[in-house]
């Protein structure tokens, strides 16, 4: 049974070391709250996606934990968490109506109505083999598989980079209407300003650890500027 | 899940195998129907003779290439599938990691059961019909001269030991050596992952050299049995001695099987690590 007042995220003195000595996180400590939109910010290189992996399970830590709903990564955690990764993932050789088909097979809360909707909304043909598409067309396909679930979670690396302005603000519409508001959203970026009106809370990461979580309000209020502001001044070089 | 994941699995590995037995079948109804012409007794004809060295040729590559290229899409689909981009869909999804490693050796065993099917059939189809053909007896004699032939090797016996009972052994060990063929591919690419830089040359690398070791290992386990052979007339071997050889070269290969099936289980869930 899972408890709703605990968080969703936790963690807890997580480390992880690449080749024996680059320290990409450091003794990282985390709680991810339920039903909030929390803001993964910080520079190139700061840990964000390491620790997203780790979330995922496709990274093994050097050390510490991470629990997903009191568990480790594995197939209850993943049955949860909806996962959007920095980089096109799907097979070329696949056809868009057969990827949606597979995410409908293994993932129960994937609606096939609501990938369908999205698809028309954006003209993409379910018949057409996804080696075919553009990347920018092949990360709309992949948004829309992430938000026709309903996960408990939803993490999205990146999901704003490398794309015009006005794919910026459909995707971020389709984050804010297709998403249940019970679950949470780690969403991962250095562009700040697209999504700051957004964001419940805010995580800073610099050397792969979080050197602050706090409400994005109480960030604006306390330094008298935006977050992408204080973002500038606390990660200026 | 295990169902779920035959089936995709079923669906990605299937293309070109499928591609290499639809060939293979062409290929053997082509020879099969000179025999059941008149097309050998045209030999004199340099066109005919030129078209059955080539149709020989393509056949004989063909048998090569249908093992070959289940082998390849083995280690090709098992490698892009978990350890490239792709390894994102497949390691987020909600399934145990042993299901997905099951699932490819599976699909894998499956299709190499098809091909060595493929394969028997299809010389058993032609040398039926070449021998019927050369001795002039036809089809239905052929048919029954060899499994004539076969019921008289089933009553005999080895080495004071039943026929049926070295059959038994032979299918025991080749199933055996058929997972065992797989799993050594996944365990290669399994160690590439282990190499911090260049993971494919990591799985080639580790390919020779668990080759060799594997190689030393049997050397080592056969050097009691050469001993015997060397010392004993063959005839003096006792069926026991048999048995006990023939039990142990099972326990062996599916050992080796088990170690490496947990091999790859633990690297794909502890050691995972996508770039």
């Amino acid at each position: 049974m899972i408890d709703i007042s605990k968080p969703i995220v936790e963690i807890q003195n997580l480390t992880k070391i690449y080749d024996g000595s680059k320290l990409a996180v450091n003794q990282m400590n985390l709680m991810i709250p339920r039903g909030r939109i929390i803001g993964l910010l910080g520079p190139n290189g700061s840990g964000k996606t390491t620790l997203i992996k780790m979330i995922n399970g496709l990274l093994v830590p050097t050390s510490g934990k991470v629990l997903i709903n009191g568990v480790a990564p594995g197939p209850a955690s993943k049955a949860v968490i909806s996962y959007l990764p920095e980089r096109t993932y799907l097979p070329p050789g696949m056809k868009v109506k057969d990827i949606i088909a597979f995410f409908a097979q293994f993932y129960e809360d994937f609606s096939i109505e609501r990938a369908y909707n999205m698809l028309q909304m954006l003209a993409i043909p379910p018949t057409a083999q996804l080696k075919t598409l553009s990347k920018g067309t092949k990360e709309k396909i992949q948004l829309i598989l992430v938000m026709s679930r309903q996960a408990q979670l939803y993490i999205l690396d990146e999901p704003i980079a490398g794309v015009d302005p006005a794919a910026r603000d459909y995707i971020l519409h389709t984050i804010m209407t297709n998403y249940d508001h019970q679950s949470s959203i780690l969403l991962s970026t250095h562009l700040i300003t697209d999504i700051e009106g957004i964001l419940d809370e805010v995580i800073f990461i610099r050397y792969g650890q979080a050197i602050m979580h706090a409400p994005a309000e109480a960030v604006r209020r306390a330094h008298g500027k935006s977050v992408d502001a204080y973002f500038r001044e606390v990660f200026a070089c | 899940m295990l169902k779920k994941l035959l089936k995709q699995e079923w669906k990605g590995f299937s293309l070109a195998p499928a591609i290499a037995m639809i060939v293979l079948a062409v290929l053997t109804v082509i020879l099969m129907s000179t025999f059941m012409t008149s097309f050998w007794e045209q030999s004199s004809n340099i066109f005919v003779d030129l078209f059955a060295g080539l149709i020989i040729l393509a056949y004989i590559f063909c048998l090569a290439a249908v093992s070959f290229c289940i082998t390849i899409c083995t280690a090709v689909r098992f490698y892009k599938n978990l350890f490239t981009d792709e390894g994102y869909l497949m390691f987020t999804l909600p399934v145990k990691t042993s299901d997905l490693l099951l699932s490819k050796i599976l699909v894998a065993a499956l299709w190499r059961i098809i091909s060595y099917t493929g394969i028997f059939l299809s010389i058993f189809g032609i040398a039926s019909v070449a021998g019927a053909y050369i001795s002039d007896t036809g089809i239905v004699q052929f048919f029954r001269e060899f499994f004539d032939l076969f019921k008289e090797l089933l009553d005999m016996t080895w080495f004071e030991l039943p026929v049926p009972l070295f059959f038994i052994w032979l299918i025991l060990l080749s199933i055996c050596y058929l997972f065992f063929d797989i799993l050594y591919i996944h365990t290669c690419i399994c160690m590439g992952q282990l190499f911090r830089k260049h993971k494919i040359g990591g799985a080639i690398i580790s390919y020779f050299v668990l080759r060799f070791v594997f190689r030393l290992f049997r050397q080592i386990l056969t050097i009691p049995l050469s001993d015997v052979l060397w010392y004993y007339n063959l005839d003096d071997i006792s069926s026991g001695t048999w048995l006990l050889t023939m039990f142990i070269s099972l326990l062996v290969i599916g050992g080796l099987c088990i170690v490496m099936y947990y091999f790859c289980t633990y690297q794909m869930s502890r050691k995972l690590n996508l770039d």
